[in-house]
């Protein structure tokens, strides 16, 4: 046997090299990474859409002036104005192209080329449920934003959402600043959404359940010395200022697939929405219903597409189907329109979510060309 | 300071080169107590005071201990020393335990004492009190002992006390072992300069990488209520934290020795592949060496009359000739101070009193005595879960939970494979870091029996350090201190 022989020294500087430049090349490899994308699913980004005059048709809870400047326009045009409003799967693409489309641009293309007078305006916000559908539908029921036509996408496990997130109460505020601090009993949509806001400044105010991680450093010098170090080497250092990124990608590329694994052997984990929660989502439902109603502004209400090979995903598809029976049950017997298009979308179209599981609700452009299509041909039929 | 930061780099940086710039030792000297002073007071400043008025006291007991011939003397100067030591760090760590069980005591019988927190009395535990307390006892004693001379020095006696790799968390050294290698004229070498920051980089890869990885799920387990738990998820909340703790204070060691390595010093291991113990006294020649080797020669041997050791390797697994029942009572008290080191609360004397249990055990019973001679490979397997399970106590927020969580490892009806409330990435992740570590040991084995050629070796050490640097940098950042800061 021989003798072990050590490690020479040189190896030590060397690697220390190395390592510093594989950072350089991974941060480069990994720019167009984004860590906030990737609650969407694999290579599904979130877009937002303009029509041929550079328009905003599209957009996120921040973007509501500028909609509620397209409605205005629109109306003022003469046209019929359609606010739609739904989940993230109307602005997410999955393995977009070099220009994809949305849905929204779809219909709205699709509506100018047959010379139809409807006009689509679509804000959207990840996971929104019918509570936030109602809060930000206060923001464009006023003349002149208000709509002629509201289009809603609904989703069953949306249900389990009952939080206001903050860009929403910002919206509420500004729409309806009479809400906060009101004591919100009642059915009625300004009590619910009353005892949302409610809800939401005693969450921002109290602090969060999980023990909130301190530095070990915190208020000592050397809190102000690594403040200002990791300040300087992010300013001269751009590979370094993408370790963030850095580290959900290879999360993404290693972590995953690990656990997507022991998904795989031994199925999908299915949530369960909480009875309560799904008692508040469907009031908030009905208020949207009824304050339509009384506003006069026609009422779309669609199941959202999902995979249709997939017969569990967040939620037993039984779940889904006995949900949107009851829509169908209250479209007929309320008078709103109610549209099925849970297998508009073929299975192929759909992408993988963040854990490499078939991703059941978010698509490539494909998607949005049917959703887009289906949506304005039933506008065609109604003469719009 | 904490080591898994940018500004423990920069002051590596600054430090070492100026370090080997200066001629004597002497400027050395000073330069590494300012150094040290420095890196202390980057936490709080005030109470690298107590630093050094501890370090005086036995420096100056010391010094009177061996200008005495008076037993008598000398006994009461050892006494004073380790009475300030003592009680400095009882009045510091221990406090509101103390006083906690006192309220407790009265509570019971019917009288309420205020917390002591209403009465305006608010203890800063100071970091690394622990740790530096045993350094100066060490050398009081040992100078009582007449192992080592009293160092004439000031300087080197306060270089030895406060030297920044050792003085938070270890390992920790006897003044014999380190103040001759502190005042010898020490030569720059390319070698130990770059060995010393691999090991550095070892050191970091473990705590940043692997310990803080491993930290939210083991969070998260414990945060659970136990009652949701059953035994397959207590299993791995457990192993889980075993991996955690050993990645998170080897990985401290690490540091502190490469650093030392840097500055041309050498400092024994701390750690040497501990989860591969057959017996629980293997165990303890493995896990913390420089501690247990302490409290096999400060501790126990003083209990069991046996003969001490004048150097921080062996741990304190070495067998004993003494009176059984005595050994067995000094045992138990041993572990339980043992415990009580670790952190003031009943949760550390039960992970203390477990491995005392687990010792007198494989003392007792003939069978698990000759196991790991005669079959190690299932010996380690019975002793890994025995060792992971320990670490329920050492982990859980109070008693109720530990008991509640041990409980379900003895309870057949917890075996249930539905109804897991830990996630299954936490399952994966704990199979994943076993099996990554018998591997690991398996191809470090086969290579020292058969070693690869010299340049394969070097390539592999270099890709390996190249991966290590790039990993620290991605998940670098200074909020999780390492475990053992709150001994």
């Amino acid at each position: 046997m021989r003798a072990r022989t050590p490690i020479s020294w040189v190896s030590v500087p060397v690697g220390v090299g190395l390592g510093l430049g594989l950072l350089v090349v991974l941060a480069h490899w990994q720019r167009d990474f984004v860590a906030d994308e990737l609650g969407l699913g694999l290579q599904t980004y979130s877009f937002r859409a303009v029509d041929a005059s550079g328009e905003p048709i599209s957009g996120d809870a921040s973007d509501a002036p500028a909609l509620a400047g397209r409605l205005r326009s629109q109306r003022r045009a003469g046209r019929t104005t359609a606010l739609w409003l739904g989940a993230s799967q109307l602005h997410a693409v999955n393995r977009p192209g070099p220009e994809p489309r949305l849905a929204v641009a779809v219909a709205e293309q699709r509506a100018r080329e047959r010379g139809g007078d409807v006009a689509y305006t679509q804000l959207s916000l990840p996971n929104a449920g019918p509570l936030e559908l109602l809060a930000v539908y206060q923001a464009f029921r006023e003349p002149p934003t208000r709509p002629d036509r509201l289009v809603l996408a609904l989703t069953y496990d949306d249900l389990s959402e009952i939080a206001l997130r903050d860009s929403v109460v910002a919206l509420l505020d500004a729409a309806r600043p009479d809400l906060a601090g009101a004591s919100g009993t009642g059915s009625g949509p300004e009590a619910i959404l009353a005892r949302a806001r409610a809800q939401a400044a005693r969450e921002r105010s109290e602090p969060p359940a999980a023990p909130v991680e301190r530095s070990a450093i915190a208020g000592t010098p050397q809190e102000r010395l690594e403040q200002s170090l990791v300040a300087t080497l992010e300013a001269l250092w751009p590979a370094y200022a993408e370790r963030h990124s850095l580290r959900s990608a290879g999360v993404a590329a290693w972590k995953l697939p690990l656990t997507s694994l022991v998904f795989r052997l031994r199925g999908r984990p299915i949530q369960r929405i909480d009875p309560r929660a799904r008692a508040v989502s469907e009031q908030a439902l009905r208020a949207l219903i009824a304050q339509t109603r009384s506003d006069g502004v026609a009422l779309l209400v669609y199941e959202a597409p999902h995979r249709p090979d997939a017969e569990r995903f967040y939620h037993d598809r039984d779940a889904y189907d006995a949900f949107h029976a009851e829509i169908a049950a209250a479209a007929s017997r309320e008078g709103f329109a109610h549209l099925d298009l849970e297998r508009l979308v073929p299975a192929e179209t759909y992408g993988l979510t963040d854990q490499f599981l078939p991703d059941v609700f978010h698509f490539r452009e494909e998607g949005h060309r049917l959703l887009g299509s289906a949506i304005d041909r039933w506008f065609e039929e109604r003469g719009h | 300071m904490l080591f898994n930061s940018w500004g423990y780099l920069l002051f590596l940086l600054l430090v070492v080169p100026l370090h080997w710039s200066l001629g004597g030792p002497r400027l050395r000297l000073w330069l590494l107590v300012a150094a040290s002073i420095g890196f202390y007071s980057m936490w709080r400043w005030e109470f690298s005071l107590l630093v050094l008025f501890s370090a005086c006291v036995d420096y100056v007991a010391a010094g009177r201990i061996a200008a005495s011939e008076s037993p008598g003397i000398r006994r009461r100067w050892l006494a004073a020393s380790l009475g300030v030591n003592l009680g400095l760090l009882v009045a510091f760590k221990y406090t509101y335990f103390i006083y906690d069980n006192v309220r407790l005591l009265a509570s019971a019988g019917g009288t309420d004492l205020p917390a002591l927190q209403d009465l305006g009395l608010r203890i800063v535990l100071p970091l690394g009190i622990s740790f530096y307390t045993f350094q100066t006892i060490s050398y009081t004693i040992d100078v009582y002992r007449r192992v080592i001379p009293p160092t004439r020095s000031l300087v080197s006696f306060l270089c030895y006390v406060t030297f920044w790799p050792q003085l938070i968390a270890g390992p920790v050294l006897r003044a014999g072992e380190v103040i001759p290698q502190l005042e010898a004229r020490r030569i720059f070498r390319a070698r130990d300069l770059w060995l010393g920051f691999g090991l550095v980089v070892v050191g970091l890869f473990k705590k940043v990488v692997l310990a803080d990885g491993l930290a939210p799920m083991v969070d998260d387990a414990f945060a659970r209520d136990p009652a949701d738990l059953n035994a397959l998820d207590v299993w791995v909340a457990a192993f889980l934290f075993g991996f955690q703790i050993y990645f998170d204070f080897s990985g401290y060691s690490d540091v502190a020795i490469g650093s030392a390595r840097m500055l041309g010093l050498v400092f024994p291991r701390n750690f040497d592949w501990p989860y591969l113990a057959t017996s629980p006294r293997e165990f303890w020649t493995r896990w913390h060496i420089s501690l247990s080797s302490w409290i096999r020669d400060y501790l126990y041997a003083p209990l069991t009359g046996r003969p001490f050791h004048t150097r921080s390797v062996g741990g304190i697994g070495e067998a004993t000739r003494s009176d059984p029942s005595r050994r067995h009572t000094a045992l138990l008290l041993t572990w339980f101070i043992m415990g009580l080191w670790h952190g003031a609360a009943w949760t550390f004397a039960v992970w203390g009193l477990y491995h005392a249990a687990l010792i007198l055990l494989y003392r007792a019973v003939p069978v698990l005595a000759a196991f790991p001679e005669r079959r190690p490979r299932l010996a380690w397997m019975l002793l890994l879960p025995l060792t992971m399970a320990g670490w329920i106590p050492f982990r859980a927020q109070s008693l109720e939970q530990a008991l509640t969580l041990m409980g379900h490892l003895i309870d057949p009806r917890a075996y249930r494979i539905a109804g897991h409330a830990v996630p299954l990435g936490a399952y994966l992740w704990a199979g994943i870091v076993l099996a990554a570590m018998l591997a690991i040991h398996a191809i470090l084995r086969r290579d020292h029996r058969s070693p690869f050629p010299a340049w394969a070796r070097s390539v592999a050490a270099t890709a390996a350090t190249a991966v290590m640097v790039c990993a620290i940098l991605v998940c670098l950042r200074a909020a999780k201190q390492f475990i053992y800061f709150q001994f």
